[in-house]
């Protein structure tokens, strides 16, 4: 089939050394036209439209201006804040100098931009310190009326992991109450109340911190039983992880499968306070090296005990 | 041409926290070289605030002495309620990326009488809409006399990285030496002549020698042991040593039997009794 530049020849050149030609969509198409006539790029164009050659995705577009955006936004961040700590430094190099600070400056309300930069220099140091008793889990209290109402966030951590973060919110106004809390239902709140929150407010955050880290733990550890010791399942837990039903195999396909129950009674700690182990061979929980496994369990944090378990040939 | 405005991103990214970096060490030398200037300053310019009725003011001076009052409110509250006073604290970033930030922190306080210096390094990443924080490097260096209490839990944080654990324990640890320090204190002021306290205010020792029994030293040790969770379980037990002139089977039968009676009296009266009691035995 004969394209249409080659029917029409003259028409095409005469179109295309007359200059400009307006099209929508630069780019690719632009230089289509520019180095094969208009009709081919008419034609191009039609078949885009019919579906027959692959579109540019416009999600990619958009991405480019997405980032185009981004970088005009932080340039600006940028020019901004290298202004800012240029500043800063001369200013810091006039102050360190001296002689400016007279009782003269306080009246006259002269040099107040050093003045500025000496608060602002204040003003950072504090929000630093404040962002470090963050940092370390401190109680990061928080006054949601003055005087009155305050709340009290408890961090979490499993190891180096920050966890999840529970909050109080504590009424002072008579005696001390717990208005409102994300604590889970089952944790023993009350109990812990009643024990000192009117008499000790620290002692009462520091039992009920020690409480939802140990949970924490509890918790972070089945999901990394889950995750690294895929012989065993977990078939049961709760809500305060404080019962833990372990399916276990033995390294061998004709070892019988030994059910292990994990006990914590202590809310406090990370290690269960009994351990069962049942087998269809009523033996088995009684051979040595599962009469060592329950000690092992009984001091390591489950997944841990699991592995050394695994290691050993106890478990697969 | 998407990677290389990516590339610009992380570029840019980077300068910004080097520039935050360089402005913040600024403010913070300033900070810490012309504090009592800067307490000056506060200090004329709240008055002059109050002078003027409260009324707010919008100049950035006034808004700046507002806003380090209200910080310093926080400040303080936050000391009180969490029982550790931050002395110093240095930031410094790594790594930033769109989603990646790695900082490094060196953070100076105190506990009670525990001091301490703790430089960590946090790595905050984002995937999937998931934002996790980690303590990626951990090292503590802790100073007093109560360092043997508190050096193996040190040595096991610092291998798990645990920092909110330790300074969680750090707490409940001061608080326990405390106690101890002055129970032991009260006593040595008491009987100076028949008590000594080792290792000194904070020893974790002390020795009972009565002139009326020279061949007899009675020593209690109050250990402050950590479990791995956190939890503290203070161990007292009295240690007996006898000359071997003294050494009757009767007085045999007492160095055998004393470390379980004094056992029994701590259950029965607590620690402040049961060796008020030991001291009367030995006769003072």
């Amino acid at each position: 089939m004969m394209t249409l530049s080659e029917r029409f020849p003259g028409f095409v050149r005469g179109v295309s050394t007359g200059g400009s030609i307006s099209i929508s969509r630069p780019g690719r198409d632009m230089d289509a036209a520019r180095t094969q006539g208009v009709f081919s790029h008419l034609h191009l164009l039609e078949r885009g439209a019919l579906g027959l050659i692959p579109q540019e995705d416009p999600a990619q577009n958009d991405r480019v201006d997405d980032l185009k955006a981004v970088i005009h936004t932080l340039r600006a961040r940028r020019d901004e804040l290298r202004v800012q700590a240029d500043r800063t430094r001369e200013l810091r190099h006039s102050i360190d100098k001296g002689d400016f600070l007279d009782e003269e400056d306080y009246r006259t309300g002269e040099n107040s931009e050093i003045r500025a930069a000496l608060l602002t220099a204040k003003q950072t140091e504090l929000k630093k310190l404040l962002k470090a008793h963050h940092l370390i889990g401190g109680y990061d209290l928080i006054e949601t009326q003055p005087g009155k109402r305050f709340c009290v966030s408890l961090h979490t951590a499993y190891e180096g992991t920050y966890c999840t973060t529970y909050h109080l919110e504590l009424d002072l106004t008579r005696t001390v109450q717990v208005v409102r809390h994300d604590v889970p239902p089952s944790m023993p709140l009350d109990t812990l109340v009643q024990q000192n929150l009117q008499t000790n407010l620290p002692a009462f955050l520091h039992s009920l911190s020690l409480h939802l880290n140990a949970l924490t733990s509890r918790q972070q550890q089945i999901v990394l039983v889950k995750d690294q010791i895929k012989s065993v399942d977990v078939l049961e837990s709760n809500q305060l992880c404080s019962v833990l039903v372990l399916l276990c195999r033995g390294p061998k396909q004709q070892d019988p499968e030994t059910l292990v129950t994990l006990l914590y009674r202590d809310l406090t700690s990370e290690l269960p306070t009994q351990v069962t182990v049942e087998s269809e061979d009523d033996a088995l929980p009684n051979s040595p090296q599962w009469k060592k496994s329950k000690t092992l369990l009984l001091d390591q944090p489950v997944h841990k005990a699991l592995e050394i378990m695994n290691k050993t040939g106890v478990i697969a | 041409m998407e990677q290389e405005y990516e590339e610009e991103i992380q570029k840019l990214r980077e300068e910004i926290a080097f520039l935050q970096a360089e402005k913040e060490n600024d403010e913070r030398e300033i900070a810490k070289q012309h504090g009592d200037n800067i307490n000056h300053i506060l200090e004329s310019i709240s008055k002059k605030l109050e002078m003027e009725g409260g009324r707010l003011r919008q100049d950035k001076v006034s808004k700046l002495v507002y806003d380090i009052q209200k910080l310093e409110q926080d400040l303080l509250r936050q000391t009180r309620i969490n029982g550790i006073v931050l002395t110093d604290v240095c930031e410094k970033t790594t790594e930033k990326s769109e989603d990646k930030c790695v900082q490094q922190h060196r953070i100076t306080g105190h506990c009670l009488d525990l001091t301490f210096q703790v430089e960590f390094e946090v790595t905050e990443t984002m995937t999937d809409d998931t934002f996790l924080r980690r303590v990626t490097d951990l090292n503590i260096v802790v100073d007093g006399n109560e360092f043997k209490d508190i050096s193996s839990l040190v040595s096991r944080v610092e291998e798990s990285k645990s920092l909110l654990l330790f300074f969680r324990t750090l707490r409940d640890v001061s608080e326990k030496c405390a106690l101890r320090k002055k129970t032991f204190n009260h006593f040595k002021e008491r009987c100076p002549d028949v008590i000594s306290l080792p290792n000194g205010s904070q020893s974790e020792v002390m020795v009972i020698k009565s002139p009326k029994l020279p061949r007899c030293t009675i020593s209690i040790l109050w250990k402050i042991n950590t479990t791995n969770g956190g939890v503290i379980t203070p161990k007292i037990e009295l240690l007996m040593e006898m000359h071997e002139k003294a050494l009757s089977p009767d007085n045999k039968k007492v160095l055998e039997n004393a470390p379980d009676a004094f056992q029994s009296l701590l259950r029965v009266f607590g620690v402040e009794a049961a060796i008020e009691n030991i001291i009367k035995t030995v006769g003072v």
